[in-house]
């Protein structure tokens, strides 16, 4: 009897098993290709490309990449993606059978180089390919293992894009405001950074009721431009309690409990500074080139950007975070070709670079093609909502003589507990509860706790 | 004659006739694949989640390294635990307030002579709405600059803000309003199974309308009632929904399910989000051990 229960069971056990681990190449969107991709009898290989995105962003994606098989009919490409907040959780959870070309954003990049199963692209790239694409994208996804060295060393990853954040108005708002008000002033200049005390100025002569001066104000952009940093040039000691920090975060929290030209962290809570900003609620935001699709489609306003303002601290320079988002190729890949191909296809063709910035996706990463089409609309005729000062994107990651772009915090980071962590607990700041001296002080070992966490991962 | 004596010999097992081995086996295919369902998806996740407790498994290096309770230590030292251990613990204060209203709603349709059941399917409505849905219209009613509550009442309180009470106000009055469909229907089907008698006996020998809820209804109701606390107890202390929803993951409602979301799922720090679950479920355990020691109502 015992024989007629354990066969059933095993067999149904035996079928399940086999069930779940059952893949085709030809069913594999989001799935995977068991460690790389494959070469068919005809000798065509079969490579997996893993990203994220919106509905819209997967069909301009499939586009791009429909047209590189046409130009590479050896190739087949089975493009998947997943929406950007699953998509970390999802790659890592993929374990051993990596996809044969994905997404890296910055942000996860050094756990990802340091962990030896991105392929090394350095001999696979040429010079004059690099040269082609902004310098500050390419030396982003540089890591020296050896000596664990970010911006250095082999190249992991070819960047699929670079934005700069930056601080953007309403500019219908503004002219409305100025002269309901009988204001004296005028719009911001597009190319001086204001000081700290000249922004907070203009807020509180544009404050209205039911209109803040600005939705949110980023703290890395504070921080950077105040000359300040979370930690040393090893990442290992932490900064919080400098003079620069504390006053960068102090600043942030004035905006609302002395000016009151920022809606409170509740207020925020119950309406971010992105749907404030779309709905008129607030005439300073933050934006990235990435947003020019959905502000073409939802704003109904004239907007520009202009640089962030810089604080007082000696040598400080106005600086906005530039985030990127790199392809990356597995190491254990069995058609590293096919999939470097693809990779640099993405990268540096430059109809996908035209094609990626008319859709509103991104600046494009081929400088020639940002700085004469993009700068320049060539190709968005008909868009009546552009920002006029969209060279100030490029003056970001350029670098000028009063304008800097630097990587957010977590891209220093092998380990994110520290940034999110420390954002975390700044409630009783932003709230009134504490000054900024006074919390960086009793949060300093916590946080310093964290980077001996993140540097055990290294060292 | 034959048969009788051979009838007499035959053991139990073998007197089973043919029908009935064949429906033991009909029958042990039909919970096979529960069964299987069980091992690996509970029992199997259940021990590899036990022993991930112990281990600091790394996803990027694929490394897996034995730690002992280096997680279990760090769980008791960190304050966003112990504040989710808090929270949860506090945010099961609307329990017996939903109870009891859910009895006295029970007794008032039981009573009613017309409309009963039509009441009764509107109040049991939020039992069958999606979790998300109802999350996602009681923060707009508590919102704090266009929020209905505020607006009627005239009120600038911030619910979901990051005061540690008001957040907690707003979601006991929503964890009510949420259990009351449940909890008043399963009271309303205990209470049609009171026999009738004992209230006319009860009112033959002088006793109040309250005296017969104190003495009949409650104590005829608790198997009920007792089912109602446990099943609410185990609910509450793995609440996440309302964390991530309705207060989207302020610090006043994050509870533990929402910590072991937050570093497992998004920290990927798996080892100390099944160390956090190990200790809930270790928790859950006692709890309800200790309900069904306490209680005499299930020794019938």
């Amino acid at each position: 009897m015992k024989k007629k229960i354990i066969a059933p069971f095993a067999l149904t056990l035996l079928f399940a098993l086999v069930s779940c681990g059952t893949t085709t190449t030809d069913s594999l969107p989001g799935g995977g290709s068991n460690g790389g991709g494959q070469t068919s009898q005809q000798g065509t290989s079969t490579i997996e490309f893993f990203g994220w995105g919106s509905a819209e962003e997967q069909e301009n994606f499939q586009t791009l990449v429909d047209a590189f098989m046409a130009e590479n009919p050896d190739v087949r490409v089975i493009y998947s993606a997943t929406d950007a907040s699953g998509y970390m959780t999802t790659l890592r959870n993929r374990g051993s059978s990596l996809p044969d070309v994905f997404y890296m954003p910055d942000y996860e990049f050094m756990a990802w180089a340091d962990s030896g199963r991105l392929y090394d692209m350095s001999n696979d790239v040429t010079q004059a390919e690099l040269d082609s694409v902004w310098k500050l994208s390419t030396d982003m996804y540089r890591y020296d293992r050896s000596t664990t060295t970010l911006g250095t060393g082999p190249l992991f990853a070819l960047p699929k894009d670079l934005g700069p954040y930056l601080l953007v108005y309403n500019k219908t708002l503004l002219q409305q405001i100025i002269t309901e008000k009988g204001l004296t002033i005028g719009l911001p200049d597009p190319h001086v950074p204001m000081t700290w005390a000249a922004f907070r100025n203009y807020l509180k002569a544009i404050k209205k009721d039911n209109v803040f001066g600005i939705g949110s104000y980023e703290m890395m952009h504070a921080i950077y431009s105040n000359n300040a940093d979370y930690w040393d040039a090893t990442v290992r000691q932490q900064r919080i309690t400098d003079p620069n920090f504390v006053n960068a975060i102090q600043f942030i929290a004035d905006l609302h409990l002395v000016d009151g030209v920022m809606p409170s962290p509740s207020q925020q809570n119950s309406m971010n500074a992105y749907q404030r900003f779309l709905n008129g609620g607030a005439v300073f935001a933050w934006m990235g080139a990435w947003d020019l699709k959905a502000f073409w489609n939802q704003v109904t306003f004239d907007f520009d950007v202009i640089p962030t303002p810089v604080g007082p601290a000696a040598g400080a320079k106005s600086t906005s975070w530039v985030g990127s988002v790199g392809y990356a190729v597995s190491k254990n890949s069995r058609q590293i070709g096919a999939a470097m191909r693809l990779a640099k296809y993405l990268t540096f063709n430059e109809e996908s670079a035209r094609l990626n910035y008319k859709l509103g996706q991104a600046m494009p990463n081929v400088k020639a093609i940002a700085e004469n089409d993009w700068v320049n609309n060539i190709g968005l005729e008909g868009r009546s909502l552009l920002p006029e000062n969209k060279q100030l994107f490029i003056d970001t990651v350029n670098q000028t003589e009063l304008i800097a772009g630097k990587n957010r915090s977590r891209y220093y980071l092998y380990d994110n507990t520290a940034i999110l962590d420390f954002e975390d607990s700044l409630e009783p700041v932003f709230s009134g509860a504490k000054t900024a001296q006074q919390f960086m002080r009793e949060y300093a070992s916590s946080f310093q706790d964290d980077l001996d966490e993140n540097a055990s991962y290294l060292y | 004659m034959k048969e009788k004596d051979k009838t007499k010999t035959l053991t139990p097992a073998k007197r089973k006739s043919n029908f009935t081995r064949h429906e033991e086996r009909v029958a042990n295919l039909f919970i096979l694949l529960p069964m299987i369902g069980f091992l690996i998806f509970t029992l199997a996740s259940f021990g590899f989640g036990f022993y991930q407790s112990f281990t600091n498994f790394n996803p990027v290096r694929q490394e897996t390294k034995w730690i002992w309770f280096e997680n279990y230590k760090t769980l008791l030292k960190d304050k966003n635990f112990k504040d989710a251990a808090l929270n949860t613990v506090l945010l099961m204060a609307s329990i017996p307030i939903g109870i009891t209203l859910g009895l006295l709603l029970a007794v008032y349709l039981k009573n009613l002579a017309k409309g009963s059941k039509l009441l009764s399917l509107l109040y049991y409505l939020p039992a069958i709405t999606s979790a998300v849905a109802v999350n996602i219209v009681w923060r707009y009613i508590f919102n704090a600059e266009f929020g209905f509550i505020n607006s009627f009442f005239g009120l600038k309180i911030d619910w979901i803000g990051v005061d540690f009470w008001f957040i907690k106000i707003a979601l006991w009055i929503k964890g009510v309003w949420s259990a009351l469909g449940v909890t008043m229907i399963l009271y309303l089907a205990g209470l049609n199974n009171i026999p009738l008698e004992y209230y006319e006996a009860a009112s033959v020998d002088g006793a109040s309308k309250w005296q017969q809820f104190i003495h009949i209804t409650i104590p005829l109701l608790s198997p009920t009632t007792f089912y109602l606390v446990v099943t609410a107890i185990i609910g509450g202390l793995q609440s996440f929904a309302e964390a991530q929803i309705f207060a989207n993951g302020q610090k006043g409602a994050r509870t533990i399910v929402w910590y072991i979301w937050e570093r497992g799922i998004y920290m990927s720090k798996y080892g100390l989000a099944s160390a956090a679950s190990f200790l809930l479920a270790t928790f859950i355990i006692i709890i309800t051990i200790i309900q069904f020691r306490r209680t005499k109502v299930l020794d019938v």
